[in-house]
């Protein structure tokens, strides 16, 4: 038995604060500009928002790395699909993730540059048996100031949920390749590549579903009463298991927590409810089939949910480290991963360049969004902070210095845009992000193998 | 990290042998009492240090430590034991064969053994007389073992999982209890689907309720035929009829969802009659998204079946102008639905089997907690205390007090059952869970629960539970496990175990060029996956040798397969079992999934042809690349050119890719007749194909079938050593450590003697570890502990 002596021991606490509300959130205050309370509030009473975009198998750095510093640089053949918006955009240099080097591990640079572009830790080989990692830093931040929205935080990924089967790379967990965000060292928390699932997420469409119409009020009030049960049979649960069986009930536990804290949160957003338009956007019904068409809708979402501060903080895996996605409509028949092995051949390297230019275009298209959206006196971009980057220079060498690192977006007038900054050789990536967390209003010390802070971004 | 184990029928290993075997015939599968080590471990100094010196030193010791790796450094010989770090490299090299590198001296295989079994006993204290089970960490459902729980405990229809995050994989599955987190979007998604499931499950309230009955669109006779599937049909100007069957007298609503496209000037013109009787007839909008519907209301007197017929009144358009011939004018039917007036609904079947347990109760109360506690042993695998049903029961009784009617009471109950822990998660109970000295036999629950979970990837089913109940379970596991491989169920084991070995769900994202291949297409896929599903699935129902997923002399394919393959006279999409063809060997070599899943989109990978076998087949993977090849980075280094066989023998002629691509590369070679999507060829890059190679083992081959020829001789011992790996990998949901190297060697050497299916999945849970567990902690403490495990499970959970 389980609960041994309990009987009647019930819980104390039969009710939960917030309930009577559904569980993914209708609409927010934020859906009416300049309503939020954030806690750090530049331009126009806004918050700032910081997003990390992830590329995968480096980039085609001859094309990438403009020849002059400073504000008066020409564009890169990659880059050139940013030259309406250059004003809005840094080319950071010189960043590097040495954690993503084997460092005596042996092979598996894409597992490693994927776990270590946020979390700056140098992942532990292991097929599965001892994942870990580092808090990544999206999740550093959303542990501190994801309270203010009602989404801590959003994973995203233009990738379906049905993962490859077979090992992962050279004796990593698949875990590593195929999460950038991280809560705490073994737990990662997975992207939602489904734009369905996305949609309903922020906007809340379970309300609509006619099968949970009957008895919607009843079954709402109860959470409550099952949330303390459950809660309590994990604790009496786990006082019977072994050392790592107990870390997988302090999984739940947490879970658990942070389930009923959005249902508080839904709650407390619940007021701005009544006035709420609808998204200037239909449910999707899927994932498309074309790949243009993912990667923008998912972008949309994204968008859509920093506009309408559903969630400041967001990770992008645009595809997971060492994908080998072809890329046909631009004429890149080859795998991405199997040709960004180019051993220098010209006409492979041309192709790398191709959709690392079709990535950009893609990039444009969402920094475009942000500037349209309207907020107080500027635009959601120019209160964004958006890392777009890879944890792979050269993907021929694998080689993780000298990175491609974009940084966009006015940060609430706290970010210098529009120009090319080099910064020391080995300068750790990390402390980019110490910067960014300052911004946000986000206490870190340290973040993986950072050594302060980047003065000139 | 798969380990294989050299020992070859050495004292060791006969002791191991003598611990589990013949088992099968007798009762329960317990560990006789530790037989005392007999062998002792060689003495490091004396006989490993040697060996050592002799093929080792050159590069690691005297003061050279190449890679970082010196094998001399240790001050005491107990500093050398304590080593594991570095031992467990050694073993590794030594296992596959990396090490010495191929231009050095090469120990014998006894040499290589005999440093091997050291590092086995005296760093790692791997004693097969004593073999350590460990322990599996506790698993979470993941998305298909949820869904299929689901459908067999609530009986609802409904995949609530498809919408959870993806399930991370580790040693090649996505079963494995240490990679499967929980992370707060995933609690989230749980709460939500237990709400909706439970929702779908129990009717909460006896308002009358329109019925909506949709038509099977299969069953309308007249018009056009081709292309109908079940969401389309193509209706034109021959009257096409349907029988709908109406279940009650009154007014129904009818909706037609259809889809057309305007010919000619006028819209095309729908008319149709319900029961002989016209509706009004309406022209279509001409909408291609489906999006358009159609309604009509109709009254039947009472139920019964009832005609109704559509076709096009204007069927032929005139081009503008008269000019060419006219053209025929049709629509697509999608959904034809009826809705009835409301009416009292019946239960739902899931309702009345969740509530038959509280029939003839005394009281409302009584009846509730009859239904708890059957429902909750069922979704806790195991009975439940009669204080868990209070608590359950006290969550009933709260919504009770919020106004719930008894169903409302009992579906929050069920709904927070399904979101605990012990729903959840599969956890197995044992005395001193933190005690590494602690061993002891699972609980007959929850080898139930190991049972299903491994061979059907859902839980027990009523028979394993009463065998549970009865403690019978261990006494006739030969008679259950035969019953669950012929039980539709064990299909799970084909797409979830072989999905995965074989890498078979890879074929739903594969992207072969469609320039290169304009033949390739989903069908094409599809057919492919299904015929390797079809030879494992017959390798399974009719217990064949596991021997046949190389060595089959058959294979399955239909009329779009075939016509791939060159085999003429099969047609229909239905698969059929033929001769494997001669021009291309049985089994999974000759698979076009195999050979499509291992190539580039443009052109086929000798490479990951050879890796895939080495690693999937064969158990003895190759070492990953070495991590920034520094040539890699000399942009002055020259392109290589020619056919891709010579560029990669280029590439070879590098000694640091020179080892490895040794073993991978010829096997792919021996594969070339075969292209990126496994079509036959006789050309590859305007030259001929040289399908001849040399294994780095020695044997010479010419074409895939003396290279078939070999793995299944003299490699048979690595298959079967593989096949017991991985099945054992899949079967406990957690790697492979050192110490179950007794285990996997049992299995192996069992299928040396009866390679058939069955017999493999026997051994595997007849196993110590699938059989066992100990207590969490450091291996070399379990070994150090003097009396065998404790023959009693923890009974009570």
């Amino acid at each position: 038995m389980l609960i041994p002596n309990k009987n009647l021991n019930l819980p104390r606490r039969s009710f939960l604060r917030g309930l009577g509300v559904t569980m993914a959130l209708p609409f927010l205050e934020c859906m009416l500009p300049g309503v939020t309370k954030a806690a750090v509030t530049p331009i126009g009473g806004a918050p700032r928002r910081m997003v990390f975009f992830y590329l995968p198998n480096g980039m085609d750095m001859d094309n990438w790395t403009p020849a002059a510093v400073g504000e008066k640089f020409e564009l890169p053949a990659i880059l050139q699909p940013l030259e309406p918006l250059r004003k809005q955009v840094s080319v950071l240099s010189g960043l590097a993730h040495v954690n993503a080097r084997a460092l005596g591990d042996g092979a598996g640079d894409h597992a490693r540059a994927n776990a270590c572009f946020l979390t700056g830790v140098h992942p532990r080989k292991t097929a599965g048996s001892d994942i870990s990692v580092g808090v990544s830093a999206d999740q550093i931040a959303a542990m501190q100031i994801g309270k203010n929205t009602r989404l801590p935080s959003l994973e995203l990924s233009c990738e379906s949920s049905t993962r490859q089967a077979g090992a992962c790379d050279s004796g990593y967990a698949c875990a590593y390749q195929h999460n950038l965000s991280w809560r705490n060292e073994n737990t990662p928390m997975p992207p939602l590549g489904d734009p369905r699932l996305v949609f309903e997420r922020l906007f809340s469409a379970s309300t609509e579903d006619p099968d949970l119409v009957a008895g919607r009020a009843l079954r709402e009030s109860c959470r409550g009463s099952i949330l303390d049960v459950v809660r309590e049979d994990a604790k009496a649960f786990q006082k019977r298991l072994g050392a790592t069986d107990r870390r997988k009930l302090d999984e739940y536990l947490t879970g658990l927590r942070e389930t009923e804290s959005a249902i508080q949160q839904q709650a407390k957003f619940q007021a701005a409810e009544a006035a709420k338009p609808r998204p200037a956007m239909e449910k999707p019904e899927g994932i498309p089939g074309d790949f243009t068409e993912h990667v923008r809708i998912m972008y949309d979402l994204l968008a859509l949910a920093l506009q309408t501060d559903c969630t400041r903080i967001a990770t992008m895996m645009v595809q997971h480290e060492g994908s080998n996605r072809a890329y046909p409509f631009i004429g890149v028949n080859e795998g991405h991963h199997e040709i960004s092995h180019h051993g220098n051949n010209a006409g492979k390297k041309e192709k790398i360049a191709k959709i690392n230019r079709f990535h950009m275009e893609q990039v444009a298209y969402f920094l475009t969004k942000l500037q349209t959206m309207k907020e107080g006196s500027g635009t959601v971009l120019d209160n964004s902070m958006i890392v777009v980057g890879s944890a792979i220079a050269d993907g021929n060498a694998h080689a993780h210095h000298d990175l491609p690192v974009l940084l966009c977006g006015g940060g609430g007038g706290s970010l210098k845009p529009g120009r090319h900054v080099r910064f020391d050789k080995e300068t750790p990536m990390t402390n980019l992000y110490l910067s960014l967390l300052d911004r946000m209003g986000a206490k870190a010390d340290r973040i993986g193998d950072s050594s302060g802070k980047l003065e000139r971004i | 990290m798969l380990l294989r184990f050299h020992i070859r029928l050495s004292i060791l290993a006969a002791l191991c042998f003598a611990t589990l075997g013949g088992a099968k015939e007798t009762t329960a599968p317990l560990p006789a009492k530790a037989a005392p080590a007999t062998a002792e471990p060689a003495d490091f100094a004396r006989e490993v240090q040697p060996v050592m010196e002799t093929y080792c030193f050159k590069c690691h010791g005297n003061g050279k430590k190449k890679g970082g790796l010196a094998l001399d450094k240790w001050a005491s010989p107990d500093a050398v034991v304590q080593d594991q770090k570095t031992w467990k490299h050694v073993l590794e090299a030594l296992r596959t064969g990396e090490m010495p590198p191929d231009d050095e001296k090469q120990p014998s295989l006894d040499d290589r053994e005999k440093i091997m079994a050291w590092i086995d006993r005296a760093v790692f204290a791997v004693d097969p007389a004593n073999p350590d089970p460990g322990r599996v960490t506790i698993r979470r459902l993941n998305r298909a073992e949820y869904n299929n729980t689901i459908r067999d405990l609530v009986g609802v229809e409904f995949r609530p999982a498809d919408d959870f995050p993806a399930d991370d994989s580790g040693y090649g599955f996505d079963n494995i209890g240490d990679v499967l987190s929980l992370p707060p979007v995933l609690f989230e998604r749980y709460l939500a689907a237990a709400e909706k499931v439970i929702s779908l499950a129990i009717l909460n309230d006896h308002k009358l309720r329109p019925e909506k009955i949709e038509v099977d669109l299969f069953k309308i006779t007249g018009g056009p035929k081709a292309g109908t599937t079940a969401q389309a049909r193509r209706i034109d100007d021959n009257e096409a009829s349907v029988p709908v069957e109406l279940p009650v007298p009154g007014e129904y609503q009818l909706k037609l969802s259809l889809e057309s496209v305007k010919v000619g000037a006028e819209p095309t013109k729908l008319e149709w009659k319900f029961n002989g009787q016209p509706l009004r007839s309406a022209d279509l909008a001409g909408r291609k998204d489906a999006k358009e519907a159609l309604t009509a209301t109709v009254r039947v007197e009472k139920a019964g079946t009832y005609p109704l017929m559509l076709r096009v009144a204007n069927p032929l358009a005139q081009p503008e102008k008269d000019q060419g011939r006219p053209v025929a004018r049709n629509f697509t039917v999608r959904q034809i639905i009826f809705t009835s007036p409301p009416q009292p609904v019946k239960a739902p079947a899931s309702q009345l089997r969740i509530f038959a347990p509280g029939r003839g109760q005394p009281t409302l109360e009584a009846s509730a907690r009859a239904i708890l506690a059957s429902f909750g042993q069922s979704a806790f695998r195991r009975p439940l205390a009669p204080t868990e049903v209070e608590r359950f029961f006290w969550i009933g009784k709260q919504a009770e007090k919020k106004g719930a009617n008894f169903e409302q009471a009992v579906q929050t109950a069920l709904t927070a059952m399904l979101v605990s822990p012990h729903f959840l998660f599969r956890g197995e109970l044992q005395t001193e869970p933190d005690n590494p000295k602690s061993a002891s036999p699972i609980s007959e629950w929850a080898l139930a629960s190991r049972l299903s979970y491994f061979l059907w990837s859902t839980m027990p089913d009523d028979a394993l539970y009463a065998e549970a109940q009865r403690g019978t379970l261990r006494k006739n596991l030969t008679a259950q496990v035969k019953r669950m491989l012929a039980d539709p169920k064990a299909g799970e084991l084909v797409e979830n175990f072989a999905g995965q070995w074989l890498q078979l769900r890879n074929l739903k994202v594969v992207q072969p060029d469609a320039k290169t291949f304009p033949q390739w297409d989903r069908a094409l896929a599809t057919a492919m996956e299904r015929e390797t599903e079809m030879l494992f699935q017959t390798i399974m129902r009719e217990d064949r040798s596991v021997l046949d997923f190389i060595g089959a002399d058959y294979t399955f394919v239909n009329e779009r397969l075939a016509r791939h393959y060159r085999i003429a006279g099969v047609e229909g999409e239905a698969f059929v079992k033929v001769e494997a063809p001669k021009d291309r060997p049985g089994g999974i070599l000759g698979h076009g999934s195999f050979l499509t899943l291992t190539s580039n989109p443009t052109r086929t990978s000798p490479v990951k042809r050879g890796k895939y076998v080495l690693e999937n087949l064969l158990g003895t993977p190759p070492p990953p690349p070495p991590p920034q090849v520094p040539d890699l980075d000399d942009k002055n280094r020259k392109e290589l050119t020619g056919t891709l066989r010579q560029r990669m023998e280029q590439h070879r002629a590098d000694p640091t890719c020179a080892g490895c691509h040794a073993r991978m590369d010829p096997i792919g070679f021996g594969l070339q007749q075969f292209d990126a999507i496994g079509a036959r060829r006789e050309r590859e890059d305007d030259a001929p194909i040289d399908s001849a190679g040399v294994l780095a083992s020695g044997e010479a081959f010419n074409g895939p079938a003396e290279l078939r020829a070999i793995l299944l001789a003299k490699k048979r011992p690595d298959f079967l050593r593989c096949c017991s790996e991985k099945m054992l990998t899949y079967g406990l949901g957690r790697g492979l450590e050192f110490y179950d190297r007794p285990a996997i060697e049992k299995i192996a050497r069992s299928l040396e003697k009866t390679p058939n299916f069955f017999n493999l999945i026997f051994e595997v849970v007849n196993s110590v570890p699938f059989q066992m567990r100990r207590g969490e902690g450091d291996h070399r403490k379990f070994s150090e502990r003097k009396e065998a495990a404790s023959a009693k499970p923890v009974s009570a959970e």
